[in-house]
């Protein structure tokens, strides 16, 4: 009998974690930590050189699956876009920057794919989730944040990079 | 009893600041297998399938096709019976439904022998916490078996089973996982062979008689560690035991690598000891309450040693077909037994076994 | 029955172990995932490979349960 108590007593407690919320990464409202990375191109980029624009950055992985559904995503924002002030940064994080290249080369990507490596920017950006997405506005302050990805996260991502490119 | 459960876990959850971090369904796949064992005058074999697709974002469904052709000699059968054919025919069917950090699971499974037809209902639940790095299982499962005599049409009796289980998977360091698994096992019915006989001052002489229940419970701890250059070690030592006084250990050992880009091989030792049942004698002195002949209950040690390789034949992260891989496995056992003998030869029993395992993965 | 009481004690503290696995950072960052996402370090690679294995041994031995339930490690999403 108490043993059934008990075990409903956990499966309740589970289901009520349902209801907790995720803590952001990086503070919305401050300035984007600035960063220089290499990238596939073959030159450093840093993120300061794209004040003015609209910047969309996200962290990715090749061995995390929703990182890879995303991709088509990200590169059609980024190509419906980027003639209008905004830049999508692709920072890879994984151990070795040649299995980053040989998939973003497999998804066809054409937006700047840059190498964190050594894990040192995402853990600038207190990363809580993988995917992360941080989106930035013209003058380097960060607007949002979205954890993870799931179906439909692209519409609000257009929704962000709509509302910074109109200020 | 069910309100006061429900009362205390939410009251516990609203104090709980805790990060949550969505878990993700099993990957869509089908397995096409050919399963061969050979061992002790047993041959089994017959194929599998497993099919699993996703619907939406939340739901994953999957569905399993099984068969055992059988052929046995078994040393039980050659002291009481001629060779027999027989084919076990087994189905299954799940769904699991993600929500956030959780999924929720049913399986329901269907097991069919002209003697034997089994019918298992099970739910689990596995809820990730801490960023993904703990992730806590509690299963519930019920099964429903009508136990025949393929010599008596009339014959049919019970078994219920319930399960119980508990597990948790922790993130230890970025390169060990460990795991904690605790399950509880009840039966019912009627727990024993309708033909197997037991020996009584050397003669064959009464059918088995088991008790009407069966308690068991099972711990098992596992470790997995990341050696570098893409290989692993993984350990595994299981502890169980019962109310008909069986114990036993399990420990098992092993080693996985990426021999290069497209071949993976994994090899694996496992040894596996048990005592005997309080109701089972090679050779009973005269007819007692409870009486088990069944080798399976006896004082006996098995060691297996086996290789596993797996090819990856193609790999396209953004096509359909996402990846395709062929994989062949033989394990080779050594059961030995210490008070089950070889009715013929009055020797203690022992036997070898090769298992074989062939199958082509698809991931879409 | 002897073995439901051994379960209660044994669920109230890994309850407790759970509560206080809220409150604490997680050590590891899903940034950090990369060898525990490696196909060397999941706890099941192929499913219909593991049940058949399984069966081998559940119909030659006495013991059941102990099997390992889903793991996490990958920390996506």
């Amino acid at each position: 009998m108490n043993f059934h108590k008990t075990s409903l007593t956990v499966l309740t407690l589970l289901f009520g974690l349902l209801l907790t919320a995720p803590t952001m990464a990086v503070e919305v409202g401050k300035m984007a930590p600035d960063f220089t990375l290499a990238s596939a191109s073959g030159k450093n980029l840093r993120l300061a050189d794209y004040r003015g624009k609209v910047v969309l950055v996200n962290f990715w992985a090749t061995w995390c699956a929703p990182c890879r559904k995303e991709l088509p995503y990200l590169e059609a924002l980024y190509k419906k876009y980027k003639g209008k002030g905004f830049v999508l940064l692709g920072v890879n994080v994984d151990k070795n920057p040649d299995v980053a290249r040989e998939m973003a080369a497999e998804f066809k990507v054409t937006f700047p794919v840059l190498f964190d490596n050594l894990q040192k920017v995402s853990k600038r950006y207190k990363l809580r989730a993988m995917p992360s997405t941080v989106i930035i506005d013209r003058s380097g302050k960060v607007r949002y944040v979205h954890l993870g990805y799931k179906k439909g996260y692209e519409k609000k991502y257009a929704k962000n990079i709509r509302a910074l490119l109109a200020k | 009893m069910f309100a006061q459960g429900v009362r205390r876990g939410l009251l516990v959850t609203v104090l709980l600041p805790c990060l949550a971090q969505a878990a993700v369904l099993p990957e869509d796949r089908s397995d096409m297998l050919y399963h061969y064992y050979d061992g002790g005058g047993v041959r089994i074999s017959g194929p599998a399938l497993l099919v699993r697709k996703g619907v939406g974002e939340s739901l994953s469904f999957s569905g399993h096709y099984y068969v055992d052709n059988v052929t046995s000699a078994s040393i039980d059968v050659e002291m009481n019976a001629s060779e027999y054919r027989e084919q076990r025919d087994e189905v299954g069917v799940g769904v699991d439904y993600l929500h956030e950090d959780t999924i929720l699971s049913f399986n329901y499974t269907n097991s069919v022998e002209n003697d034997y037809d089994a019918n298992t209902f099970a739910f689990n639940l596995a809820h990730e916490f801490m960023n993904g790095m703990t992730t806590l299982n509690l299963g519930v499962s019920r099964g429903f078996d009508v136990v025949g005599d393929s010599t008596d049409e009339s014959f049919a009796e019970d078994v219920d089973r319930y399960t119980y289980h508990f597990g948790i998977s922790q993130v230890i360091t970025p390169k060990m996982v460990m795991n904690f698994d605790y399950e509880v096992i009840t039966a019912e019915g009627f727990l024993n062979n309708p033909y197997r006989v037991a020996v009584i001052n050397g003669v064959p002489n009464v059918p088995e008689r088991y008790p009407d229940s069966r308690a068991s419970q099972a711990a098992a701890v596992s470790s997995i560690i990341y050696l570098g250059n893409r290989s692993s070690m993984r350990l595994y030592y299981r502890f169980y035991s019962d109310d008909w006084d069986i114990r036993a250990h399990t420990i098992e050992a092993g080693y996985t690598h990426h021999y290069n880009d497209d071949v993976l091989a994994e090899y694996r030792l496992r040894y596996y000891t048990q005592s005997d049942a309080s109701f089972y004698a090679d050779n009973f002195p005269g007819i007692q309450q409870y009486m088990a002949r069944d080798k399976e209950l006896s004082n006996f040690y098995s060691y297996s040693l086996g290789f596993k390789i797996e090819w990856d034949i193609f790999r396209r992260p953004s096509a359909t077909f996402k990846a395709g891989k062929v994989n062949f496995s033989y394990n080779r056992f050594k059961f030995n037994y210490d008070n089950f003998s070889n009715y013929v030869t009055g020797e203690p029993y022992s036997f070898r076994a090769n298992v074989f395992q062939f199958y082509f993965s698809l991931f879409y | 029955m002897k073995p439901m009481k051994t379960v209660r004690p044994v669920l109230a503290a890994l309850l407790l172990a759970g509560l206080g696995g809220c409150a604490t950072e997680p050590w590891v960052q899903p940034y950090e995932r990369e060898f525990l996402a490696d196909p060397v370090m999941a706890l099941s690679r192929d499913p219909v490979y593991d049940m058949y294995l399984l069966h081998v041994y559940e119909t030659r031995e006495a013991s059941q349960g102990g099997g390992i339930g889903s793991g996490g490690g990958c920390g996506c999403n």
